[in-house]
Protein backbone atom coordinates (compact mmCIF):
# COMPACT_ATOMS: atom_id res chain seq x y z
CA UNK A 1 0.00 0.00 0.00
CA UNK A 2 1.42 3.78 -0.97
CA UNK A 3 1.46 6.22 1.59
CA UNK A 4 -1.04 8.97 1.23
CA UNK A 5 0.72 12.17 0.20
CA UNK A 6 -0.39 13.86 3.08
CA UNK A 7 1.74 11.56 4.87
CA UNK A 8 3.91 11.68 3.00
CA UNK A 9 4.37 14.85 2.84
CA UNK A 10 3.93 14.95 7.06
CA UNK A 11 7.35 12.25 7.09
CA UNK A 12 9.22 15.02 4.99
CA UNK A 13 8.80 17.50 6.84
CA UNK A 14 9.75 15.51 9.65
CA UNK A 15 13.22 14.60 8.20
CA UNK A 16 13.19 18.60 7.31
CA UNK A 17 12.67 19.51 10.90
CA UNK A 18 15.57 16.98 12.24
CA UNK A 19 17.97 18.02 9.10
CA UNK A 20 17.58 21.63 10.61
CA UNK A 21 18.93 20.50 13.77
CA UNK A 22 21.56 18.80 12.74
CA UNK A 23 22.87 21.47 10.47
CA UNK A 24 22.82 23.83 13.86
CA UNK A 25 24.67 21.29 15.50
CA UNK A 26 27.22 21.44 12.58
CA UNK A 27 26.89 25.18 12.31
CA UNK A 28 27.63 25.52 16.06
CA UNK A 29 30.96 22.85 15.87
CA UNK A 30 32.29 24.98 13.01
CA UNK A 31 31.70 28.32 14.86
CA UNK A 32 33.76 27.45 17.36
CA UNK A 33 36.62 25.90 14.55
CA UNK A 34 39.52 27.79 16.36
CA UNK A 35 39.05 26.66 19.95
CA UNK A 36 38.65 23.28 18.62
CA UNK A 37 41.71 24.16 16.45
CA UNK A 38 43.68 24.90 19.22
CA UNK A 39 42.73 21.33 21.26
CA UNK A 40 43.85 19.71 18.13
CA UNK A 41 46.90 19.97 19.12
CA UNK A 42 46.74 16.97 21.25
CA UNK A 43 45.82 15.13 18.44
CA UNK A 44 48.62 16.02 16.53
CA UNK A 45 51.03 15.14 20.01
CA UNK A 46 49.49 11.48 20.27
CA UNK A 47 48.97 10.53 16.37
CA UNK A 48 53.27 11.63 16.45
CA UNK A 49 53.99 9.80 19.24
CA UNK A 50 51.81 6.54 18.06
CA UNK A 51 53.58 7.04 14.59
CA UNK A 52 56.87 7.13 15.91
CA UNK A 53 56.39 4.13 18.53
CA UNK A 54 54.70 1.81 15.48
CA UNK A 55 57.56 2.66 13.32
CA UNK A 56 59.96 1.74 16.29
CA UNK A 57 57.83 -1.94 16.79
CA UNK A 58 58.41 -2.52 12.87
CA UNK A 59 61.43 -1.59 12.60
CA UNK A 60 62.60 -3.66 15.72
CA UNK A 61 60.53 -6.46 14.95
CA UNK A 62 61.87 -6.54 10.93
CA UNK A 63 58.17 -6.54 10.48
CA UNK A 64 56.54 -5.50 6.90
CA UNK A 65 52.99 -6.48 7.96
CA UNK A 66 51.30 -7.03 11.58
CA UNK A 67 47.87 -8.90 11.51
CA UNK A 68 46.99 -7.10 7.89
CA UNK A 69 48.45 -4.05 8.80
CA UNK A 70 51.54 -2.41 7.34
CA UNK A 71 52.79 0.80 9.24
CA UNK A 72 50.55 3.04 6.98
CA UNK A 73 47.65 1.40 7.30
CA UNK A 74 48.25 1.25 11.36
CA UNK A 75 48.73 5.02 11.44
CA UNK A 76 46.09 5.21 9.24
CA UNK A 77 43.64 3.08 11.43
CA UNK A 78 44.55 5.47 14.03
CA UNK A 79 43.66 8.47 12.42
CA UNK A 80 40.29 7.08 11.91
CA UNK A 81 39.78 5.56 15.28
CA UNK A 82 40.74 9.36 17.22
CA UNK A 83 38.88 10.91 14.63
CA UNK A 84 35.88 9.40 15.45
CA UNK A 85 36.42 9.32 19.59
CA UNK A 86 37.67 13.37 19.38
CA UNK A 87 34.46 13.83 17.22
CA UNK A 88 31.96 12.51 20.22
CA UNK A 89 30.30 15.65 22.31
CA UNK A 90 29.65 15.11 25.73
CA UNK A 91 25.89 13.89 25.39
CA UNK A 92 25.92 11.82 28.96
CA UNK A 93 27.09 15.30 30.73
CA UNK A 94 24.32 17.25 28.61
CA UNK A 95 21.55 14.71 29.98
CA UNK A 96 22.26 14.73 32.88
CA UNK A 97 22.20 18.48 32.92
CA UNK A 98 19.13 18.75 31.49
CA UNK A 99 17.40 16.35 33.59
CA UNK A 100 18.82 18.02 37.00
CA UNK A 101 18.23 21.18 36.07
CA UNK A 102 14.49 20.51 35.26
CA UNK A 103 14.76 21.71 31.51
CA UNK A 104 14.24 18.29 29.90
CA UNK A 105 10.54 19.21 31.02
CA UNK A 106 10.34 22.35 28.91
CA UNK A 107 11.49 20.26 25.75
CA UNK A 108 8.84 17.78 26.24
CA UNK A 109 5.80 19.84 25.23
CA UNK A 110 8.28 21.32 21.91
CA UNK A 111 6.87 20.32 18.65
CA UNK A 112 9.86 17.56 18.31
CA UNK A 113 10.98 14.09 19.77
CA UNK A 114 13.64 15.10 22.61
CA UNK A 115 15.61 12.16 21.76
CA UNK A 116 15.55 12.85 17.91
CA UNK A 117 16.26 16.32 18.80
CA UNK A 118 19.56 15.54 20.81
CA UNK A 119 20.34 12.89 17.87
CA UNK A 120 20.27 15.34 15.29
CA UNK A 121 22.49 17.35 17.32
CA UNK A 122 24.56 15.18 17.89
CA UNK A 123 25.32 13.78 14.33
CA UNK A 124 25.46 17.57 13.23
CA UNK A 125 28.14 18.49 16.19
CA UNK A 126 30.18 15.25 15.70
CA UNK A 127 30.20 15.21 11.71
CA UNK A 128 31.85 18.90 11.97
CA UNK A 129 34.30 17.83 14.55
CA UNK A 130 35.43 14.11 13.22
CA UNK A 131 35.93 16.10 9.60
CA UNK A 132 38.32 18.62 10.87
CA UNK A 133 40.11 15.51 13.62
CA UNK A 134 40.13 13.50 10.08
CA UNK A 135 41.72 16.19 8.08
CA UNK A 136 44.19 17.78 10.94
CA UNK A 137 45.07 14.66 11.71
CA UNK A 138 45.11 13.01 8.09
CA UNK A 139 47.54 15.90 6.98
CA UNK A 140 50.13 15.17 9.67
CA UNK A 141 50.04 11.60 9.05
CA UNK A 142 50.74 11.82 5.51
CA UNK A 143 53.95 13.90 5.69
CA UNK A 144 54.82 11.11 8.18
CA UNK A 145 54.30 8.24 6.68
CA UNK A 146 52.67 8.95 3.23
CA UNK A 147 48.56 8.77 1.75
CA UNK A 148 46.51 6.38 3.35
CA UNK A 149 45.48 3.10 1.38
CA UNK A 150 42.14 2.60 2.00
CA UNK A 151 39.88 -0.15 0.59
CA UNK A 152 37.98 2.04 -1.40
CA UNK A 153 35.42 -0.61 -2.64
CA UNK A 154 34.01 -0.15 1.35
CA UNK A 155 33.59 3.26 1.15
CA UNK A 156 30.10 2.93 1.16
CA UNK A 157 29.73 0.27 4.07
CA UNK A 158 32.49 2.48 5.91
CA UNK A 159 29.76 5.45 5.96
CA UNK A 160 27.02 3.21 7.00
CA UNK A 161 28.66 1.12 9.68
CA UNK A 162 29.79 5.32 11.20
CA UNK A 163 26.48 6.34 11.11
CA UNK A 164 25.02 3.06 13.05
CA UNK A 165 28.07 3.10 15.23
CA UNK A 166 27.24 6.68 15.87
CA UNK A 167 23.54 5.85 16.58
CA UNK A 168 24.73 3.31 19.26
CA UNK A 169 27.35 5.84 21.35
CA UNK A 170 24.43 7.61 21.21
CA UNK A 171 21.87 5.90 22.48
CA UNK A 172 24.65 4.24 24.92
CA UNK A 173 25.63 7.80 26.15
CA UNK A 174 22.07 8.88 26.24
CA UNK A 175 21.09 6.13 28.14
CA UNK A 176 23.79 6.97 30.93
CA UNK A 177 22.93 10.88 30.72
CA UNK A 178 19.12 9.33 31.88
CA UNK A 179 20.30 7.39 34.41
CA UNK A 180 20.22 11.16 36.55
CA UNK A 181 16.63 10.46 36.89
CA UNK A 182 17.56 7.90 39.19
CA UNK A 183 21.20 8.47 40.98
CA UNK A 184 22.64 11.95 41.99
CA UNK A 185 25.44 11.55 39.88
CA UNK A 186 26.37 9.95 36.16
CA UNK A 187 29.67 11.25 35.66
CA UNK A 188 31.59 8.48 37.12
CA UNK A 189 29.42 5.97 34.60
CA UNK A 190 30.26 8.49 31.76
CA UNK A 191 34.32 8.35 32.42
CA UNK A 192 33.95 4.52 32.50
CA UNK A 193 32.23 4.17 29.55
CA UNK A 194 34.42 6.31 27.65
CA UNK A 195 37.98 5.05 28.95
CA UNK A 196 36.04 1.04 28.05
CA UNK A 197 35.61 2.80 24.82
CA UNK A 198 38.75 4.04 24.66
CA UNK A 199 40.28 0.31 25.62
CA UNK A 200 38.16 -2.05 24.04
CA UNK A 201 36.45 0.05 21.74
CA UNK A 202 40.03 -0.31 19.98
CA UNK A 203 40.85 3.00 19.60
CA UNK A 204 44.26 3.02 21.14
CA UNK A 205 44.74 -0.55 19.20
CA UNK A 206 43.15 -2.69 16.54
CA UNK A 207 41.46 -5.91 18.21
CA UNK A 208 43.71 -7.79 16.01
CA UNK A 209 46.25 -7.25 18.59
CA UNK A 210 44.73 -8.19 21.76
CA UNK A 211 45.09 -12.15 23.08
CA UNK A 212 42.47 -14.38 21.51
CA UNK A 213 39.98 -14.59 24.32
CA UNK A 214 39.78 -10.77 24.85
CA UNK A 215 39.87 -10.30 21.15
CA UNK A 216 36.33 -12.37 21.08
CA UNK A 217 34.75 -10.68 23.57
CA UNK A 218 35.28 -7.01 22.15
CA UNK A 219 34.55 -8.30 19.06
CA UNK A 220 31.16 -8.44 20.27
CA UNK A 221 30.17 -6.11 22.34
CA UNK A 222 28.62 -2.64 21.13
CA UNK A 223 31.72 -0.83 21.64
CA UNK A 224 33.77 -2.94 18.95
CA UNK A 225 31.22 -1.79 17.00
CA UNK A 226 31.53 2.43 17.48
CA UNK A 227 35.14 2.70 16.23
CA UNK A 228 37.02 -0.61 15.62
CA UNK A 229 34.42 -2.26 12.79
CA UNK A 230 34.20 1.13 10.95
CA UNK A 231 37.60 1.64 10.88
CA UNK A 232 38.67 -2.08 10.25
CA UNK A 233 36.40 -2.14 6.96
CA UNK A 234 38.35 0.90 5.36
CA UNK A 235 42.20 0.07 6.69
CA UNK A 236 43.92 -3.09 6.52
CA UNK A 237 44.28 -6.87 4.86
CA UNK A 238 41.55 -9.40 5.92
CA UNK A 239 39.06 -6.51 6.45
CA UNK A 240 35.75 -7.39 7.92
CA UNK A 241 32.90 -9.15 6.44
CA UNK A 242 31.26 -5.91 5.91
CA UNK A 243 27.24 -7.72 5.60
CA UNK A 244 28.17 -9.27 9.53
CA UNK A 245 29.51 -5.74 10.58
CA UNK A 246 26.27 -4.31 9.70
CA UNK A 247 24.00 -6.83 10.83
CA UNK A 248 26.11 -7.01 14.52
CA UNK A 249 25.91 -3.41 14.44
CA UNK A 250 22.06 -3.72 13.72
CA UNK A 251 21.56 -6.14 16.43
CA UNK A 252 23.09 -3.40 19.08
CA UNK A 253 21.19 -1.10 17.60
CA UNK A 254 18.31 -2.87 18.56
CA UNK A 255 19.14 -3.57 22.53
CA UNK A 256 20.30 -0.26 23.28
CA UNK A 257 17.37 1.17 21.59
CA UNK A 258 14.98 -0.68 23.60
CA UNK A 259 16.93 -0.23 26.90
CA UNK A 260 17.23 3.98 26.17
CA UNK A 261 13.43 3.93 25.17
CA UNK A 262 12.32 2.07 28.29
CA UNK A 263 14.97 4.45 30.56
CA UNK A 264 13.53 7.61 29.21
CA UNK A 265 9.45 7.00 29.24
CA UNK A 266 10.26 5.23 33.19
CA UNK A 267 12.74 8.28 33.25
CA UNK A 268 9.82 11.09 32.14
CA UNK A 269 7.19 9.48 33.97
CA UNK A 270 9.25 10.90 37.11
CA UNK A 271 9.27 14.68 35.76
CA UNK A 272 6.94 17.11 37.87
CA UNK A 273 6.22 20.12 36.54
CA UNK A 274 5.14 23.19 38.42
CA UNK A 275 3.33 26.12 36.95
CA UNK A 276 5.22 29.39 37.06
CA UNK B 1 69.80 30.06 59.42
CA UNK B 2 66.78 32.24 58.30
CA UNK B 3 66.20 30.76 55.51
CA UNK B 4 66.36 27.30 56.68
CA UNK B 5 63.66 28.33 59.30
CA UNK B 6 61.42 30.18 56.26
CA UNK B 7 61.49 27.10 54.15
CA UNK B 8 60.52 25.10 57.92
CA UNK B 9 57.50 27.82 58.23
CA UNK B 10 56.53 26.93 54.65
CA UNK B 11 56.42 23.37 55.12
CA UNK B 12 54.08 23.97 58.20
CA UNK B 13 51.89 26.40 56.24
CA UNK B 14 51.80 23.36 53.50
CA UNK B 15 50.51 20.35 56.83
CA UNK B 16 48.08 23.03 57.42
CA UNK B 17 46.54 23.53 54.25
CA UNK B 18 46.69 20.17 53.79
CA UNK B 19 44.25 19.25 57.19
CA UNK B 20 42.05 22.02 55.87
CA UNK B 21 41.80 20.76 51.86
CA UNK B 22 41.26 17.56 53.35
CA UNK B 23 38.36 18.25 55.74
CA UNK B 24 36.78 20.06 53.11
CA UNK B 25 36.87 17.34 50.20
CA UNK B 26 35.64 15.39 53.44
CA UNK B 27 32.29 17.51 53.28
CA UNK B 28 31.71 16.66 49.70
CA UNK B 29 33.61 12.64 50.28
CA UNK B 30 31.60 11.18 47.53
CA UNK B 31 32.23 13.64 45.18
CA UNK B 32 36.19 13.47 46.60
CA UNK B 33 36.43 9.58 46.22
CA UNK B 34 34.66 9.84 42.61
CA UNK B 35 37.41 11.92 41.19
CA UNK B 36 40.25 9.85 42.98
CA UNK B 37 38.72 6.59 41.85
CA UNK B 38 37.98 7.96 38.60
CA UNK B 39 41.42 8.81 37.99
CA UNK B 40 42.68 5.29 39.06
CA UNK B 41 40.70 3.64 36.63
CA UNK B 42 41.96 6.54 33.72
CA UNK B 43 45.81 5.34 34.58
CA UNK B 44 44.43 1.89 34.68
CA UNK B 45 43.33 2.16 30.91
CA UNK B 46 46.80 3.28 30.21
CA UNK B 47 47.88 -0.20 32.17
CA UNK B 48 45.85 -2.52 30.13
CA UNK B 49 47.03 -0.42 27.07
CA UNK B 50 51.04 -1.02 27.48
CA UNK B 51 49.97 -4.64 29.06
CA UNK B 52 48.00 -5.68 25.79
CA UNK B 53 50.60 -3.90 23.72
CA UNK B 54 53.76 -6.12 25.62
CA UNK B 55 52.24 -8.97 25.25
CA UNK B 56 51.84 -8.95 21.46
CA UNK B 57 55.36 -6.96 21.37
CA UNK B 58 57.41 -7.54 24.49
CA UNK B 59 60.44 -5.69 23.55
CA UNK B 60 60.71 -2.76 21.99
CA UNK B 61 64.21 -0.76 21.12
CA UNK B 62 65.25 -2.41 24.70
CA UNK B 63 62.19 -1.99 26.82
CA UNK B 64 59.73 -4.38 28.09
CA UNK B 65 56.45 -3.92 30.11
CA UNK B 66 58.13 -3.98 33.21
CA UNK B 67 60.33 -0.75 32.28
CA UNK B 68 57.02 1.11 31.12
CA UNK B 69 55.33 -0.33 33.74
CA UNK B 70 57.89 1.54 36.61
CA UNK B 71 57.79 4.81 34.26
CA UNK B 72 53.78 4.98 34.88
CA UNK B 73 54.66 4.57 38.76
CA UNK B 74 57.31 7.09 38.62
CA UNK B 75 55.05 9.74 36.73
CA UNK B 76 52.04 9.05 38.24
CA UNK B 77 53.84 9.30 41.75
CA UNK B 78 55.40 12.44 40.69
CA UNK B 79 52.24 14.39 38.94
CA UNK B 80 49.93 12.61 42.01
CA UNK B 81 52.35 14.56 44.37
CA UNK B 82 52.48 17.74 42.54
CA UNK B 83 48.86 17.84 42.16
CA UNK B 84 48.15 16.80 45.67
CA UNK B 85 50.20 19.10 47.07
CA UNK B 86 50.59 21.89 44.80
CA UNK B 87 46.87 21.80 43.19
CA UNK B 88 46.92 25.00 41.86
CA UNK B 89 50.37 24.93 39.83
CA UNK B 90 47.86 24.68 36.72
CA UNK B 91 45.66 27.58 37.24
CA UNK B 92 48.44 30.16 38.04
CA UNK B 93 48.17 31.86 34.93
CA UNK B 94 44.35 32.90 35.55
CA UNK B 95 45.38 33.88 38.95
CA UNK B 96 47.40 36.74 37.30
CA UNK B 97 45.40 37.37 34.70
CA UNK B 98 42.32 37.65 36.99
CA UNK B 99 43.90 39.47 39.22
CA UNK B 100 43.62 36.88 42.28
CA UNK B 101 46.90 37.12 43.71
CA UNK B 102 46.45 40.10 45.69
CA UNK B 103 45.34 37.81 49.02
CA UNK B 104 48.67 36.05 48.89
CA UNK B 105 50.87 39.22 48.18
CA UNK B 106 49.94 41.20 51.51
CA UNK B 107 50.53 37.73 53.78
CA UNK B 108 54.11 37.03 55.15
CA UNK B 109 54.66 33.34 52.87
CA UNK B 110 56.32 33.74 49.63
CA UNK B 111 52.95 34.49 47.20
CA UNK B 112 53.94 31.61 44.69
CA UNK B 113 54.25 29.02 46.90
CA UNK B 114 51.54 30.65 48.43
CA UNK B 115 48.72 30.64 46.32
CA UNK B 116 49.85 27.17 44.62
CA UNK B 117 49.48 25.35 47.82
CA UNK B 118 46.01 26.86 48.37
CA UNK B 119 44.27 24.52 46.41
CA UNK B 120 44.72 20.46 46.56
CA UNK B 121 43.26 18.21 43.79
CA UNK B 122 41.69 14.94 44.75
CA UNK B 123 42.67 13.72 41.04
CA UNK B 124 46.61 14.18 42.48
CA UNK B 125 45.28 11.64 45.12
CA UNK B 126 44.52 9.25 42.40
CA UNK B 127 47.50 9.27 40.69
CA UNK B 128 49.59 9.04 43.64
CA UNK B 129 47.88 5.86 45.09
CA UNK B 130 48.00 4.22 41.36
CA UNK B 131 51.76 5.28 41.62
CA UNK B 132 52.42 3.98 44.44
CA UNK B 133 50.48 0.88 44.16
CA UNK B 134 52.23 0.17 40.52
CA UNK B 135 55.49 0.29 42.35
CA UNK B 136 54.63 -2.16 45.40
CA UNK B 137 52.93 -4.30 43.10
CA UNK B 138 55.18 -4.74 40.33
CA UNK B 139 58.38 -2.60 41.01
CA UNK B 140 60.45 -5.30 43.23
CA UNK B 141 60.44 -3.27 45.89
CA UNK B 142 63.69 -3.05 48.26
CA UNK B 143 64.60 -0.57 50.34
CA UNK B 144 67.70 0.81 47.66
CA UNK B 145 64.98 0.18 44.81
CA UNK B 146 62.14 2.34 47.18
CA UNK B 147 64.73 5.30 47.65
CA UNK B 148 65.81 5.14 43.93
CA UNK B 149 61.97 5.50 43.36
CA UNK B 150 61.33 8.48 45.34
CA UNK B 151 64.01 10.24 44.28
CA UNK B 152 62.96 9.67 40.84
CA UNK B 153 59.18 10.52 41.16
CA UNK B 154 60.49 13.31 43.13
CA UNK B 155 62.91 14.76 40.20
CA UNK B 156 59.35 14.18 37.76
CA UNK B 157 56.90 16.01 39.71
CA UNK B 158 59.68 19.07 40.44
CA UNK B 159 60.41 19.14 36.94
CA UNK B 160 56.46 19.05 36.03
CA UNK B 161 55.87 21.77 38.47
CA UNK B 162 59.08 23.83 37.50
CA UNK B 163 58.36 23.92 33.58
CA UNK B 164 54.35 24.63 34.38
CA UNK B 165 55.35 27.72 36.62
CA UNK B 166 57.52 28.98 34.28
CA UNK B 167 54.69 28.38 31.31
CA UNK B 168 51.85 30.12 33.67
CA UNK B 169 53.47 33.13 34.97
CA UNK B 170 53.85 34.11 31.51
CA UNK B 171 50.70 35.22 32.20
CA UNK B 172 52.71 38.67 33.80
CA UNK B 173 53.68 39.36 30.00
CA UNK B 174 51.10 38.07 27.60
CA UNK B 175 47.42 38.24 29.92
CA UNK B 176 46.13 35.12 28.82
CA UNK B 177 48.58 32.14 28.57
CA UNK B 178 46.60 29.53 29.87
CA UNK B 179 46.12 27.99 26.65
CA UNK B 180 49.44 28.10 26.39
CA UNK B 181 50.61 26.58 29.30
CA UNK B 182 48.22 23.83 29.11
CA UNK B 183 49.63 22.83 25.89
CA UNK B 184 53.31 22.60 27.05
CA UNK B 185 51.75 21.03 30.09
CA UNK B 186 50.17 18.49 27.66
CA UNK B 187 53.07 17.80 25.80
CA UNK B 188 55.76 17.06 28.50
CA UNK B 189 53.05 14.98 30.40
CA UNK B 190 52.45 13.21 26.99
CA UNK B 191 56.04 12.72 25.88
CA UNK B 192 57.13 11.69 29.25
CA UNK B 193 54.88 8.58 29.38
CA UNK B 194 55.81 6.97 26.25
CA UNK B 195 59.44 5.13 26.19
CA UNK B 196 62.27 7.20 25.83
CA UNK B 197 63.84 4.60 23.60
CA UNK B 198 61.68 5.37 20.49
CA UNK B 199 62.34 8.97 20.27
CA UNK B 200 65.66 9.51 18.39
CA UNK B 201 67.36 12.77 15.84
CA UNK B 202 66.24 15.73 16.12
CA UNK B 203 63.14 15.10 18.81
CA UNK B 204 65.34 13.22 20.92
CA UNK B 205 67.45 16.09 20.98
CA UNK B 206 63.99 18.24 21.37
CA UNK B 207 63.15 16.33 24.27
CA UNK B 208 66.42 16.84 26.52
CA UNK B 209 66.06 20.63 25.73
CA UNK B 210 63.05 22.34 25.01
CA UNK B 211 60.38 20.39 26.11
CA UNK B 212 62.65 18.40 28.27
CA UNK B 213 60.33 15.21 29.57
CA UNK B 214 63.45 12.98 28.23
CA UNK B 215 64.37 13.28 31.87
CA UNK B 216 61.28 11.75 32.90
CA UNK B 217 61.01 9.03 30.28
CA UNK B 218 64.46 7.35 30.76
CA UNK B 219 64.81 7.41 34.46
CA UNK B 220 63.12 3.72 34.68
CA UNK B 221 65.75 2.48 32.22
CA UNK B 222 68.56 4.25 32.94
CA UNK B 223 68.06 4.78 36.92
CA UNK B 224 66.19 1.96 37.74
CA UNK B 225 67.43 -1.06 36.18
CA UNK B 226 70.98 0.19 34.84
CA UNK B 227 71.80 2.59 38.12
CA UNK B 228 73.11 5.48 36.43
CA UNK B 229 73.37 8.02 39.21
CA UNK B 230 74.78 10.19 36.77
CA UNK B 231 71.28 9.99 34.93
CA UNK B 232 69.80 10.86 37.81
CA UNK B 233 71.44 13.28 39.11
CA UNK B 234 70.97 15.32 35.66
CA UNK B 235 67.56 14.97 35.84
CA UNK B 236 67.30 16.31 39.35
CA UNK B 237 69.92 19.70 38.17
CA UNK B 238 67.47 20.22 35.24
CA UNK B 239 63.91 20.11 37.63
CA UNK B 240 65.64 22.09 40.36
CA UNK B 241 67.16 24.57 37.60
CA UNK B 242 63.22 24.49 35.92
CA UNK B 243 61.70 25.44 39.80
CA UNK B 244 64.43 28.15 40.16
CA UNK B 245 64.08 29.43 36.67
CA UNK B 246 59.90 29.25 37.15
CA UNK B 247 60.34 31.23 40.53
CA UNK B 248 62.68 33.99 38.68
CA UNK B 249 60.15 34.37 36.26
CA UNK B 250 57.40 34.60 38.49
CA UNK B 251 59.22 37.43 40.10
CA UNK B 252 60.27 39.40 37.29
CA UNK B 253 56.42 39.09 35.81
CA UNK B 254 55.02 39.82 40.11
CA UNK B 255 56.33 43.84 39.16
CA UNK B 256 54.26 44.19 36.51
CA UNK B 257 51.27 42.88 38.41
CA UNK B 258 47.96 44.59 38.31
CA UNK B 259 45.39 44.15 40.99
CA UNK B 260 41.72 42.61 39.58
CA UNK B 261 40.38 45.04 43.20
CA UNK B 262 38.84 41.47 43.17
CA UNK B 263 36.29 41.61 46.51
CA UNK B 264 34.83 37.97 47.85
CA UNK B 265 34.75 35.82 50.36
CA UNK B 266 37.78 33.03 50.21
CA UNK B 267 35.53 29.73 51.40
Amino acid sequence: MKPSPRARRSAARCVAKYLAIGRTGFATAVAYRGEYLLRSVMLLLILYVFTVLWRTVYAAGGHEVVEGFALRDMIWYLVITESIVFSRPRLAGRIDTEVKAGTLAYTLVRPYSYVMFHYAQTLGEALARGLMSFLVGGALVTLLVGPPAFNFGNVGFFLVALLLGATIDFLLSFAVGLLAFWIEETSPIAFIQDRLLMLLGGMMLPLEIFPAFLRTIAGWLPLGMIIYAPARLLVGANTLRPWTVLATQAMWLVVTGVASTWLFRAGVKRVNVHGG
Amino acid sequence: MAGRRRLLAHFALLRSYQAANLAMAMEYRAAFFAQVFGMILNDSLWLAYWTLFFHRFPVVNGWGRADVLMLWAIIATGFGLAEATFGAWRMLANYIAEGQLDYYLVLPKHPLWHALMSRASPTGWGDLIFGLAVFAIWGQPSPARTGLFVLCALACGLLLLGISIACNSLAFFVGHADALARQVDNAMIHFSTYPGAIFDGAVRVLLFTLIPAGFVNNLPVEVMREGNFGFLAGAWAVASGWVLFGQWIFQLGLRRYESGNLMGPRL
